[in-house]
Formats: C-alpha cells, structure tokens, sequence
C-alpha cells in the first residue's frame, strides 16, 4: 500500500493488465446473460430464425401452464439436494470434528481425508455410468451383491430406477457420497482456523466433547457453514450432469429425475423453444437467489455477533 | 471403545469409497458372462479383449464385422488439448488481472473487484442460452473456442490470485526495477511471474480439473463426434450398444478415471491445501 502513493504515473497501467479478462468476460460472461433474457421474452425457436417479442408470456407459461413441468421439476430438484446436504453435512461435521480432535487422536488422517474426497474429482458423468451399471436390474453389481446370482436369485432383484421416489433417492445419496469429504475438507479448515487458546482453555475448564462441539466450534464455523451450505445450494439448483446421464436424457421414471437444470435444457435444446428455455433459466436463478438471500438473512439474525 | 466405534466409522467409508472404483478396475478385466455370474474381487485375463471392443468394436458373430467403436483415444486427447489450452490461458490472464487488481490504483477498481466476485456465484446454466446464440453467431458452433476462449477470464482463480499475490508481494523490488528504468509489462513477466507459480500451480490445478470434467457446455457447443471431448464419449457407454458388454463399459469408465486416481496419488496434498486455503480466505 506504501508504494501506490508513490506511483500515481504508474496506474493507468491497471487497466492495461485487466483489460483482456474484461473484454472477454464481457463477452462470455455478462453478454450471454443479458441475451438470455431478451431470448426470455421472445418466441425464438432453435431452427426458425424469425421469433416475436411476446413479453413475460414465457414465464407466465412456464410456472402456470398445465403442460409445464417447471414445478415438477422444482420439486424433483429440491427433494434430491435437501435430504443430500442434510446427510452430508451432518456427516462432515461429525467427521471434521473426530479427525481435528486432539483428545481422541485418530491415526491416518491424512489417508482418510485423502480418500474422502477422492470421488469429488472423478468427473460426473463417470460416475453416472458406473452407478447405472451398478445399479442395473438384470446385471448389475448391487443386486448380486444383495442377492447373490444362484438359481431364482434374480426374481428377487430390484429395478433400482424404475420407481420415481427411489430414483431421487438414490442420486442424493450419490451425491452426499460425492461431496461429504469435500466439505469435511472446509470445515476441517474451518476448525483448525479457530484460534487454539479458545479450545485448549474449553478443555481446560473440563468440557466435555459434546459441549466443546455444541458451544465452541459450531458457533466459530457458522461463516464457513454458510459457505458451505450456499455453494451447495447453487450447486444442487442447477445440477445437470448426474440426472442427464443417468436417464439418457430422458428425465427418468415419471419425470422423477428431472431436474430445473434438466428441463431448461431439454426445452431449449431437445424441443427447440429458446424462448421458453430461457426463461425457466431465469426463474431458476430468481430462485436460487432468492434462496440464498432467505438463508443469509436467517442466518445473520441468529448470530448478531457473526 | 469410543474410539474403536469411531475406526470403524472411518474404514466403513474408507471402504464405501474404494470399492466402486476398485470394481470398476477389477471388472475391465472380465468378460460380460463373467461379470454376468457374479461381483469378484479379483481380477480376469479379458482386459485386451475389453478394450480391442472399445476401441475397434465389438465383433458380430455372424460376419465377423467389428462395429461400435467408441475413440476414446481420440475423445482423450481431445480433453487433454481442451483442458490444457484453457488452464494455460487462465493461469497467464489470471496473473495478470490479478496483478492489475492487487498493484495499481485506479477509479472504479473497487467495483469491477466486486462485480468479479458476484459472477463466482452465478451458475452457468443462466448464461448457457445466451452463450449458445452468441457463439453461433460467432462461427464458433462445433470448435474449441468456446470451450478455451472463456478461460481468459476465470474469476475464481483472479481472485485466489490476488490474495496470493499481496501475500507475496516484493514491493522494493518493484520500486528498484522502476527506478532501473524497467516498463510494468517486463516487471510483471519478470519479477512477479516466477514469485506466482506455486500460487498459479495450485489455482490451475482446480481448473484443469473443472474443465476436464466440464460436460454441460461441451454437450451445447460440440456436434461431431471426432471432436467430443471424454466426458461426451463417456456417456455413450450408456446406450444399449454398450449396455451388453459390461466388460468394455467398465473399460472405458476406467479409461477416464485412471488419469485422475494417478493425479491424485502425486497432487493430492495440493489439492485439499488448496482447497482449505481458497476456502478459508472468504
């Protein structure tokens, strides 16, 4: 900070250096939205070139027609990521506190944590077509695990995506298999950032481990629970990979596995109404934000101090 | 006793982890009937076989035609050329946005950081539509400059930059190579950029990744399949060509995956340290 005073000749060059990375993220970034939106109030279709201005028609249809399957698939979204984010974090976080614990001093934390997080990378669509062949009917690994392969074993088997509720089920708990080490990562960060004095005078003062969780470290990692929980959010609103792969694009047993993100891209790209599609990606980031905003604000009030 | 509960916990999902994986490694190696008869946990001698299906295709009985080939020797090094284009071009322009913000003083700094910030936390299905018409109207449908271009701003790794670069900042040196009469461009190629690297290794990993694995924007913009990078090929072993020859399914999985257990094995340390650290810093 010393210096800038010194070189006031020298800073124009800011622009200079930033000039390339907002010339294209105008470009790619902030342009693409806006022209989403204008697409939003057009009937622009993908193989026609000429379209009509027809309004908030679009959003009007897409969250009260019959035929829209917006609030299906605002649902299926929802009943995939909450169960998943409640098992996750709750698995993290006892996680997280069991390996940074200094009391109960667990071996091979780093060959836990390493291991944890490994499915996170692997990418998505890998992942989907390993668990579809795991969880094939007729041939897949879980039933003959379950079941065996001996005579008549195979009548017992469970078509594993074939019932709507058991579909979303099964990617939540993909997805909390994929993403509880990630976030045993942060909050481990989270914990080892709180300043040690406050936890060794905890002990100390002879806390137990449950009152040293409930009352030390859960009110120090509420920022980065926040954190967690919103990015997760984002996330898990707009989770597209998984559900498409796994269903063939095809949404899966009675639309069960369609997603919003699922939907906005089959209206836009399978059936051709840009239009349309643009505008479920507009009401799925109105509501995400508006989601975010909602959590934050009954998050900050219960921690004035935060 | 607690802590023998606590064990068992972390093996039982030390185990919940592997043992997809590992199945999926032990399966390439085993024929269909075989697969069909039951889960082993030891490996089968039909890997070669496995993957002349996946490559070549697989042979019709009847007249003795291979047919079905999956190129997924081509989708891999499409994906490498992808992803190491775009990480290349995102740790050089990222340095150098992150070096304009963190030096230089200027009016209206202070708002273009913040709008920075906001655009990490808009999803990219939002501007999926709109990048679709732009680069149609751009020439650009079914090539790699969607795919690479947008890298020259990637916000997030500006941003992890920034802090890395206050941290390491060498303000005197600076000051010195100004008075010896360097330009800004020859102190930041110079000075900075080797002070950057362990920072720009760190941030380029987490991107290598995410465009490695990237699919979605892959899907919108990609229409030939010579040019389908492997998450796109991936996700063909799951129609019915495929679905009745579990062996090379497995091949292929693994064929993408192999690449990163390897990474990870040498890079894991970076990995979570960087991900503590890009987390920790909000």
């Amino acid at each position: 900070m010393k210096m800038q005073t010194k070189s006031i000749k020298y800073d124009w060059y800011g622009y200079l250096f930033i000039l390339p990375f907002f010339a294209v993220f105008i470009l790619f970034s902030i342009y693409p939205v806006i022209n989403t939106f204008i697409t939003s109030l057009t009937n622009e279709n993908l193989n026609s070139q000429a379209y009509n201005f027809v309004g908030i028609r679009n959003y009007i249809e897409e969250l009260t027609s019959k035929r829209s399957l917006f609030w299906q698939s605002f649902l299926n979204t929802w009943i995939i990521w909450l169960p998943n984010i409640i098992a996750q974090l709750s698995l993290a976080l006892f996680l997280a506190f069991v390996l940074t614990n200094r009391r109960l001093k667990i071996y091979g934390m780093g060959l836990f944590r390493a291991v944890y997080f490994f499915p996170n990378l692997v990418t998505v669509t890998s992942i989907a077509v390993l668990a579809y062949a795991i969880l094939d009917w007729q041939h897949g690994m879980l039933n003959q695990f379950l079941f065996g392969t001996g005579p008549g074993a195979s009548d017992r088997y469970i078509w594993w995506l074939n019932d709507p509720s058991r579909s979303r089920m099964i990617i939540s708990v993909i997805q909390t298999w994929m993403w509880f080490g990630y976030t045993m990562i942060l909050l481990m960060a989270g914990i080892q950032g709180i300043p040690k004095h406050i936890i060794e005078a905890a002990i100390v003062d002879g806390a137990s481990e449950t009152k040293l969780f409930r009352f030390i470290i859960l009110p120090l990692l509420k920022p980065m629970l926040a954190y967690v929980i919103i990015t997760s959010l984002i996330g898990g609103m707009n989770m597209f990979d998984m559900p498409w792969v796994i269903t063939e694009g095809t949404g899966g047993a009675d639309q069960s596995l369609m997603t919003m993100a699922v939907y906005m891209y089959s209206r836009a790209f399978r059936w051709g109404q840009l239009g349309s599609g643009s505008a479920v990606s507009f009401i799925m980031f109105f509501f995400t934000a508006i989601f975010s905003i909602i959590y934050l604000k009954v998050f900050n009030r219960n921690t004035p101090d935060a | 006793m607690r802590k023998t509960a606590v064990y068992l916990l972390l093996i039982v999902l030390l185990f919940f982890c592997v043992i997809p994986f590992y199945l999926m490694l032990i399966n390439m190696t085993r024929t269909n009937d075989e697969i069909n008869r039951g889960i082993s946990l030891l490996p089968g001698t039909a890997l070669i076989n496995n993957f002349q299906n996946l490559v070549l295709g697989r042979k019709d009985n009847v007249s003795g035609l291979r047919w079905g080939a999956l190129n997924i020797g081509r989708g891999f090094i499409n994906s490498l050329l992808v992803a190491a284009s775009a990480t290349i071009l995102s740790a050089y322009f990222s340095a150098l946005t992150a070096y304009g913000f963190a030096v230089y003083r200027f009016y209206g700094k202070k708002i273009l950081f913040g709008v920075i910030l906001t655009v990490i936390m808009i999803p990219n299905t939002v501007s999926l539509i709109g990048i679709y018409k732009l680069i149609t109207g751009l020439g650009m449908q079914d090539t790699y400059w969607p795919l690479i271009l947008p890298a020259i701003a990637s916000p997030f790794s500006v941003y992890f930059l920034r802090q890395y670069i206050i941290s390491v900042m060498p303000y005197p040196l600076i000051e010195a190579a100004r008075i010896d009469g360097a330009g800004e461009l020859k102190i930041f190629h110079q000075i900075m950029l080797p002070l950057l690297v362990p920072g720009i290794a760190t941030v380029s990993i987490f991107f290598f990744l995410a465009s490695w694995n990237s699919y979605l924007l892959p899907l919108t913009v990609l229409n030939s399949q010579e040019l389908y990078t492997l998450p796109l090929l991936i996700q063909q072993l799951n129609t019915t060509t495929f679905n009745r020859d579990l062996g090379t399914l497995y091949a292929g999985v693994a064929v993408s995956v192999i690449p990163i257990i390897i990474a990870f094995v040498f890079l894991s340390r970076y990995i979570i340290q960087g991900l503590a650290e890009g987390s920790i810093k909000e």
